[in-house]
Order: structure tokens, then sequence, then C-alpha cells
């Protein structure tokens, strides 16, 4: 816009073209102590545009909405210009009364109340003493659903919905704020593919009425797909901003890694002797006659959605989901696993999929997660834990895995999501198991990690452990297992060669199984 | 439409098994007793004896569902009790000024609760421990252990109705308001939004150290009228006559179906809770049971309630997935 507000005409059907900027950061810095999180940060949002932030772990995503949404403030000399007004900082208030509003990855729900409540909440939080009008609530939560094109029982708890659902309430309360921008963190992690198309579909029918999105995501296919511009960030610094046609998933890749390509097919040769074989194995309705076998040295992957029966049938080779019938032979002996301490005599160990319910103790450090699976083992007989051995084990895994950053003291809460999933993995091999099963080793945790953690599954088998792995990203299958066995809706629909197909072949042969 | 849903709900609710539960202990102790138990006697027996607690159970609701615990308020009724008598002794005092002094003594010590709470984010159980023994601690010195009695003819004078009608009043009253807060109050709805989840809330803009006050403010506030009843009903304060019964209060609120996890619960339940409790005990008496099993008795029923609890929701969330899968196959 020209100083004295007035445009001749022909700039003013260019502007009208151009969109209206929302926001614009220059030069933002952000210290954390001695900790440089943002450097001279320049940011740019257009008015109704899907606005994809990407980057690893660490790189200042979260500090960036932070500053954003008004939670933190950023070092003095930024500069902060939000529907054109300058400032010095964002304040909470400002950001509020602009409409911007975070969906945080836990998305900040109440559990114990309904849809509508959750939905209408800034009603209850309102000043003034007039009571609480539910038919309002109720109305509010209607409307807003129906501009979503969403079917939600209203006056259900929220603890009962599934996690795609919570994310569904999540954003409809935001829009019943008003809200003219939502940032969404990391939105996708824990959806099936079904449930983030659905999502994607409702977030571009809002963004065609006009709503402006930021969305936060690891997964970069899905970014390619949803976004119209991208930014790119690394250790604090933006690399850049481009339009999503400039760009494909390689060099993304290449730019958020600084090293390109994190696939490749290097298979080592298996064995001959059959170690875990699963004969006709059901269970009720999760899953059906499940046949397979593995070999000793080969990672056998499993490919399928989330509710496929996929982590069942991991359930119950850990000995956790007992089968109804059908046989588990390990070496050739048949195995009934009452409980999981069998399991993991038998050699079995499992690294399961949310590390953070089931992985690991969230509070303690690393040493103690780390030993707990064999706390017994390095005992004295009386039952006291010799320190020294537990001390001598976590820093030799914290060596051998190559974690980054970890001392034995630290709290497994403060590390990132690649480290975490590093120190389960290790906590079950130190039980030396001979067959490992890893469900979704590599959700929500960025491609250096990934990486890293691949390179530690092809040297497990390359010493003769036997692995199941267990994911529904194609790729991670593709080039990490030799042979996959695809399920769908609880069975075992086919079996995989990845040495013969090509890539495209197997993503196809998998999306025509499911 | 919501009509018929709220009709099933309530069939299916935890509250409808409560009143079953309720409602066939009071058959059964009338046949058992031979009539006995609804005999004008023992009802005024069973009134006297758990009124105070229930009125009490009240504001106990409320520390609950937000996700805490208090244990002080029995500590807390007694100060606002001594305080109360001590006025009526020296000035003859009136019934409404006894009870501003007892809510606002109530309702000021429950505030150092609350300010405890917010800024040391301890658990609650353990602080309002603290402040339990430190308000034990200062009542002892300032009393010396000395009792109260002899209080003006006003709140001396008891009537076969008034014993009856006042604790009942009081307690219909103050349940009323719990109720109307629980349920049609902003700051009701915000208890249960802290209780849920205290981290979305404070996202959401609420104020959760004027939550905290108003919650343990109320408790506070709500065991000193349970203070007064007491104290009318028993015409004494005494160090003992409250305290250490704190865990038969916090079992009729579990019992009526209120997590202690928090964020659920709501006071009708609450009043069928009390009821059992309070029917339960007073049955046991009748059957001549000795007071050494009693306790026996009511603890078995807590454990017996909660594995019915945990047996339902159990069923429920496998329901649950069950209908997920079902609409995974439909799609």
């Amino acid at each position: 816009m020209l100083p004295d507000g007035k445009h001749p005409p022909c700039v003013k059907m260019v502007m009208s073209l151009m969109p209206e900027k929302l926001l614009e950061m220059v030069k933002v810095n952000k210290h954390y102590g001695g900790v440089h999180a943002l450097k001279d940060f320049d940011f740019e949002l257009f008015e109704g545009e899907i606005h994809c932030l990407v980057g690893q772990n660490g790189c200042g995503k979260s500090t960036l909405i932070k500053i954003i949404s008004g939670v933190t403030k950023s070092d003095e000399g930024s500069q902060i210009v939000m529907y054109g007004k300058t400032l010095g900082n964002i304040r909470a208030k400002h950001a509020n009364d602009a409409g911007i509003k975070v969906i945080y990855q836990d998305l900040s729900l109440f559990p114990n109340l309904t849809v509508a409540e959750n939905i209408a909440f800034s009603l209850n939080t309102e000043k003034g003493i007039k009571p609480v009008n539910w038919d309002e609530i109720y109305c509010v939560a209607k409307s807003t659903l129906e501009k979503m094109h969403v079917n939600l029982e209203l006056g259900r708890e929220v603890s009962t919905l599934s996690i795609a659902d919570r994310q569904l309430v999540a954003i409809a309360r935001a829009l019943a704020t008003n809200a003219k921008l939502i940032i969404m963190d990391e939105p996708t992690s824990s959806l099936t593919r079904k449930e983030v198309n659905v999502l994607f579909s409702i977030i571009r029918d809002l963004n065609q009425k006009g709503l402006t999105v930021m969305f936060v995501s690891h997964k970069l296919d899905e970014i390619i797909e949803i976004a119209d511009r991208i930014t790119v960030m690394r250790d604090g610094s933006k690399i850049g901003t481009f339009k999503k046609e400039d760009l494909n998933n390689a060099k993304l890749t290449e730019m958020l890694s600084g090293q390109s390509v994190a696939y490749r097919q290097d298979f080592s040769k298996a064995g001959d002797k059959v170690i875990l074989e699963v004969d006709k194995l059901s269970n009720g309705s999760q899953y059906k006659d499940v046949s397979f076998q593995l070999k000793e040295g080969e990672i056998l992957g499993v490919i399928g959605l989330l509710g496929s029966g996929r982590t069942e049938v991991a359930m119950s080779l850990f000995g956790m989901n007992k089968p109804d019938s059908g046989t588990i032979r390990v070496n050739g002996k048949q195995v009934n696993f009452k409980n999981n301490r069998e399991a993991v005599g038998t050699g079995i160990a499992y690294v399961p999929e949310d590390r953070l319910l089931q992985g690991l103790v969230i509070d303690q450090n690393v040493e103690d997660n780390l030993s707990i699976s064999i706390i017994d083992r390095i005992c004295s007989k009386i039952g006291l834990v010799k320190t020294k051995e537990k001390r001598q084990l976590t820093e030799n895994w914290i060596k051998k895995l190559n974690i980054k950053s970890a001392l034995p003291e630290i709290p497994a809460s403060a590390m990132s999501g690649g480290n975490q999933q590093k120190i389960v993995i290790s906590k079950w091999l130190a039980t030396e198991p001979k067959i490992l099963i890893l469900d979704q080793p590599t959700n929500g945790i960025d491609i250096a990690a990934k990486s890293a953690i691949y390179d530690i599954i092809r040297n497990l088998v390359k010493n003769g452990m036997s692995i199941i792995l267990i994911s529904d990203e194609i790729p991670e299958v593709y080039y990490n297992c030799p042979r996959a066995i695809l399920m769908h809706h609880g069975r075992v629909v086919k079996e995989l060669d990845c040495r013969t197909l090509s890539e495209d072949a197997f993503e196809q042969e998998v999306s025509y199984g499911q | 439409m919501a009509n018929k849903g709220l009709k099933k709900a309530f069939f299916s609710s935890s509250e409808f098994y409560l009143l079953l539960v309720d409602i066939a202990l009071v058959l059964f102790l009338t046949a058992f007793t031979g009539g006995k138990f609804i005999q004008f006697t023992n009802l005024r027996s069973l009134v006297v004896g758990y009124s105070a607690l229930g009125i009490i159970a009240a504001g106990v609701l409320v520390v609950i569902i937000s996700g805490g615990i208090d244990i002080s308020f029995m500590a807390i009724a007694t100060i606002a009790q001594y305080a109360m008598a001590q006025y009526m002794l020296r000035s003859g005092g009136n019934f409404v000024m006894i009870i501003l002094i007892a809510v606002a003594v109530g309702s000021f010590l429950g505030c150092i609760n609350a300010v405890l709470v917010y800024y040391i984010k301890a658990p609650t159980l353990i602080i309002t421990l603290a402040t339990m023994s430190i308000f034990d601690g200062i009542l002892l010195w300032a009393t010396k252990g000395v009792k109260l009695f002899g209080f003006p003819d006003w709140f001396a004078t008891k009537t076969a109705a008034s014993i009856v009608l006042v604790p009942i009043g009081f307690l219909v009253v103050v349940f009323l308001i719990t109720w109307y807060i629980l349920r049609f109050s902003k700051m009701g709805r915000k208890i249960y939004a802290i209780g849920g989840n205290i981290e979305a809330a404070r996202r959401m803009g609420v104020n959760i150290l004027k939550v905290q006050l108003f919650i343990y403010a109320y408790v506070g506030a709500i065991a000193a009228i349970g203070a007064i009843v007491q104290c009318y009903l028993i015409q004494q304060v005494a160090l003992n006559d409250m305290v250490g019964n704190e865990m038969d209060v916090i079992a009729m609120v579990v019992l009526g179906g209120v997590a202690l996890s928090g964020g659920k619960g709501n006071a009708s339940g609450t009043v069928l809770g009390m009821l059992l409790v309070a029917i339960l005990s007073n049955g046991l008496t009748l059957m001549k049971v000795s007071s050494y099993y009693q306790d026996l008795v009511i603890g078995t029923v807590i454990l017996v309630s909660f594995c019915l609890t945990g047996w339902k929701m159990q069923q429920n969330s496998k329901k649950a997935s069950m209908r997920g899968k079902l609409e995974d196959e439909q799609s």
C-alpha cells in the first residue's frame, strides 16, 4: 500500500489479485538461554493460503508457532507485522483477537465433556455471571459442525471418540471462536490414510471459504498434497519458502536433512531356517486365518492400515493377546504363551507403536528405562540392583545405537522422538531377542533419525536376528523388507516380493489390496 | 429427541443403579428389622447422625470433580465451629451472623489451601494433609482442648420437628446450590474443564487460580455450614467431633460415581452415595452388627462397587471399539 493510502486504479486492480498479508515477520530472533532457536527468521503468511512448515525435530517450528500465537516473546529487535499493524511482539490477546488459533498436537480437548461443550467452550469463558445456556452451546456446536459438513453426535463424551473425530472437534472449536488462521501442529501423526483424506478435504473446504491454514508435519507426501506454499526450516533458520509446484518429495528430503536420499534397498541374505511359523491364527473379530513364516536373519514387512489387525497379531505373538485358534511355532516348537514374560523367555521382543504410552516410562531417566526389561539379570542374589553394571549396560547401548546427546541421567521426556525410539529399541535389544517385532518404529520422527533406525535394523539382521517390521508407510517397508505381507480387515491379503517389484508396482499392489 | 436420549442415558447411568441399590437396601432393612427402620425415631437418628457429613460431601464433590482432593475440610469445619460458638457465647448472636462468621472463616481457610495448591503445584493430597495438620495444631493450641457448650436459647431450643427439618433444609439447599453451580454456572463448567484437562483449560484462557480459589473456598464454606448443623444437633463444640470422619465423606462422594481422577460426577450421584453410606451404617447398627464389623462391610461395598464400575467401563469401551470396526467395514 502507498503511504497516503490512495491507489491509482490500475494498481488497485493488481492489489485485488494479490492476496493480503496476514502476517509478516522480519529478522525474528529467539534465544532460550544459550540456544539460538530462531535465527533472523523472515516469514510471510498470506490470507487464504495453506502454508506448510517443515523441518526436523528441534528446528524451531514450535518456537515459531509459540511466537505467532503469543505464548512466547521473540527477542528485542524482531519485527512482526500483523494485518498491516507493526508490533514488536505478539501478545496472546492480540493473537486471539486476530483469530489466530493453534491446534496443538495433544488437541487440548476436555475428554470428560461432550462434543458440544468442547466446541462451544469459549462461551463458558466469557465474562459475566450469566448462567450457562445449554441450548446456545448445542446450537453453536451444531452450526459449526454443519459449516464443516461433519456429522458428530453432539452429546457424546469426547473420550469415546476416535483420534480422528477428536481432531475434528478441535478444528470445530477453533472455528467456533471465529478463527481466521488455524495453526495445526502435526495433525496427521496418529491418523490412518483414510482419516487423513477426510481431514484434508475439510481443510480444503474451509480454505475455500477464506480460512488461512498453517500446517506443521513430518510427512512429506502429505505436505505436498495439501500445501499452497511450503517453508522449510533447519536449525532455526529458514532454508526457503517454495510454491508446491516447485517441490517434490526428494527435493524436500534433501533440503530438510542437508543430505539426499534416505532410502535405498540393501537386503542382506536371509538364512534358510524358519524361526517363526504362524499357521491359521485367528482371534475373534480381530484377525482371521493369519499364516506366515519368518526366516532367520530376515526382515518381514507387515503392511496394513491402523485397524487392519496388524498390531493385534503382533500382540498375540508377544503373548499379550491370546488367540482363539491356530498355532505359533518358534524354532519348530509349538508355543502357547500365557503372558509376555514367556514370550521374552523364548526370545521374542516387541517394540510398541506408541512409545509414549507403552514403551517408555517418560519421567524416568534413560538408564532406568533401558534396564527395566532385564532388571532381573543385573540384580545381585538378594535382589538389589548392581548399579555399576546398569550404568555400563546403558553406556554400551548409547554408544552402540549412537543415541546422540544422551546421558544415562537425563529423563526420557527431555529427548527427541527419534532418540526416544532408539531407547525403546535398545531396551528390548538388551533382552537379546532372536525375533524382534517393530510396530511403526519411525512414527513421528524425522528423516535423519529414521535412516539411523533403518541402519540399526539392517545391522541386527546381519548378525542373525529376525525382524518383523509393521508399518503403513510404503517406502519404509519397500526399502527395508525383501518380503512383505499385506493385511486388511484382519486377514493376510497377499505376500509381496520387494526384490522383484518396482516401488510403483509395490504401491499399486498395496493400494489395490486395501 | 433430546428427551429420549436423556431417558436412555439415565437408565444406563451409574445413578440409576445406585438408586436401585438404595431402594433395595431400604426395603431389605425394613423387612429385616420388622419395620423398625422406617420408624420415626430411627429416621431421626439417621438424620442426626449423617446430615452434617452429607452437607460437607457436597463441597468435597466439587473439589474432586476438579481433579483435586481436600482432606483438611474437617479441620476447617472445626475451626469455623469454634469461631461461631465463641461468638455466640460472648454476644448471643443471631442466625444470620453465625452463618456469616462460619462461612467467612471456612472460605478464608479454603483460600489458603487454594493459594498453596496453585503455587506449590504439589499433589493436593499432600498440601491439604499438611494444612490439615497445621489447622489441627492451631486449634489445639488456641482452644487447649476445651469443649464449648451452653449456647443461647435461640440456638439451644430444639423441637421434634426442628431437629429433623433444620438439617434436612440445609442439606437440600446446599445440594441445590451445588447442583446449580456445577450445571449452570460458568464457574461450574470451568471446574469440570480443569478436572478433565487442566492444561487445555489454561490454553482456553481459564484463570486457574481464580477457579481454584473458588473450589477450595467453597469446600471450606460448605464444611462450615456442615459444622453449624452438627453443632446445632449435638449442642457442643469439641475438637474430635468432626475430625476423623474425612474418609466417610469421601466414601459418600466416591460411591456417588465421582472419579477421583477428576472431571466426572454430579450432585445427584453424591446424594445417592450419601444415602447409601448413611442407610448402610444405620442399618448395620439396627441389625445389631458390632461396630467392629461396620467398617469392614462399608469397605467391602466400596470395593465391590468399584469392581462393578470398572467392569462396566470395560464393557462400554469394548462396545465402542466394536462399533468403530463396524463403521469401518461399512464405509
